[in-house]
């Protein structure tokens, strides 16, 4: 019994901010926003959080932590042979880049988020199917079955026969493929696949692999200022969004750091849709109806975002004692991104956690206190 | 030891069929090879982190090309590393 709890473990490999006028970095001639450091940085004030996440003795393995207050780095700290400049994977965390994408392309080609998938990729103009929206997919709710936890039989897991068996080969058509078990809009079930099929969405509106390629860079990387990202694809050329986008931890929080701005980097770089990335911080309906089922506390979802808001039939927040503006990008393994954007705030944490076991919450709690005693 | 027959009696038991014991060399390979090429991660480090509860039973690091191969329950994964913006993919 013990294997098989190790086993089923071990196949839940891809589960898953300041003013603008401030001193700036060079990169050649151009000048590059950058995090300030000026003040105390790893205060005695952090000293909750950092012996929760560090502490030798607990069962999981940190490698980042960094907190962000008014564009300002307040705490920095890294393990296991990390630094500021080595990039770190992000698993799940992937999935709200995915997100961000998306809205992105969607505003260029003036399409509305409840554009037809099946307009997109002729796979999906089948009965049923053919009525899935953008929108549902950035939900999680497109009906389509998948198996992402592995209850039951592991051998049905789509996620790592996706990853690692056979269908790395086309991860979003492979999951345009599975049967529609729910009409869309209907159901939240929280699929890696939904994510790598958006991806290929947007790969369908490019003629060429270049552009595809270049895109993430060109839209969203660069104007950020992200110079450490890798972005891993399936054989088919399709980034996966799901799991596999790779960068330091400072570069991360730039994107948190977009969030928190409604995607307006600087005063005159409008990178995401202001629209777009307030609507992705909306609850899915479809979320609060089927939380109970599944296996992420009772945590909201927006676009590809993990939101701290109260279902309206049951008002209790996931994360008790923090505000519910909390929204987060979370991954596999432990990762978080947690951003509180009345202060704000950025908190991000990175590791290794091959057991799980980071208890998530409790550390965001201690943050979330150290970050209102400041 | 206990752990590992345990886990080949229960992949047996539960009819596994022969692809999905490819699941070992790939996730080995493909992790490997992100920690190594992507992260910069050393060895001794990248093998404990791609390391899984069924090992491999070898692998092999071909710094030239830039590839890994992994081995492991009978199957092998090649698996590249395209460059810094595009990583690692599993090649077959």
């Amino acid at each position: 019994m013990k294997a098989q709890i190790y086993l089923l473990i071990f196949m839940m490999s891809t589960m898953t901010y300041s003013q603008d006028q401030v001193p700036s970095n060079e990169a050649g001639n151009e000048k590059v926003w950058d995090w300030t450091t000026s003040g105390p940085m790893n205060d005695k004030k952090w000293a909750g959080q950092e012996s929760f996440a560090f502490h030798s003795k607990r069962k999981w393995q940190t490698d980042a932590v960094l907190i962000i207050k008014d564009d300002n780095i307040v705490y920095e700290k890294y393990a296991h042979g990390f630094t500021q400049n080595k990039p770190h994977r992000l698993w799940s965390i992937s999935k709200s880049f995915a997100s961000a994408l998306i809205g992105k392309r969607l505003s260029q080609k003036g399409w509305p988020i409840i554009k037809k998938a099946s307009e997109v990729l002729e796979e999906l103009n089948k009965p049923i199917k053919k009525n899935i929206t953008f929108r549902d997919f950035l939900q999680m709710s497109s009906g389509l079955a998948w198996n992402e936890f592995y209850e039951g039989n592991p051998f049905e897991s789509h996620v790592v026969d996706m990853l690692y068996i056979e269908n790395f080969k086309d991860m979003g058509l492979f999951t345009a493929t599975r049967e529609a078990r729910a009409r869309p809009g209907k159901i939240f079930n929280y699929s890696s696949g939904e994510t790598n099929l958006l991806m290929k969405l947007l790969k369908q509106t490019f003629p060429t692999q270049e552009e595809y390629d270049n895109y993430p860079w060109d839209v969203l990387f660069n104007p950020l200022g992200i110079t450490t990202a890798t972005w891993e694809q399936d054989q088919a050329g399709n980034f996966v969004g799901s799991s596999y986008l790779f960068m330091t931890t400072r570069d991360l929080a730039r994107f948190g750091r977009l969030y928190i701005k409604k995607g307006q980097w600087n005063k005159d770089k409008q990178i995401i849709p202001q629209n777009f990335v307030t609507d992705s911080l909306k609850v899915a309906p479809t979320s609060c109806q089927t939380y109970r089922k599944a296996k992420t506390d009772s945590l909201t979802y927006g676009y590809h975002w993990w939101l701290n808001q109260e279902c309206p039939e049951k008002k209790k927040r996931s994360v008790p004692g923090v505000t519910k503006e909390l929204f987060m990008a979370l991954g596999h393994q432990g990762q978080v991104m947690a951003i509180f954007p009345k202060e704000k705030a950025i908190a991000i944490r990175l590791g290794a956690d091959k057991l799980e076991k980071f208890d998530r919450n409790s550390w965001i709690k201690k943050v979330y206190k150290e970050l209102e005693a400041h | 030891m206990k752990v590992l027959i345990s886990v080949i009696a229960f992949l047996t038991l539960t009819g596994c069929q022969k692809p999905f014991f490819k699941v070992v060399s790939s996730s080995y390979a493909k992790e490997f090879c992100s920690c190594y090429f992507v992260v910069e991660q050393d060895q001794n480090y990248c093998e404990k982190n791609a390391e899984q509860i069924v090992p491999v039973s070898k692998y092999k690091i071909d710094k030239e090309k830039k590839t890994i191969m992994g081995f492991g329950l009978g199957q092998k994964t090649l698996v590249e590393y395209r460059g810094k913006r595009l990583g690692c993919r599993i090649v077959n």
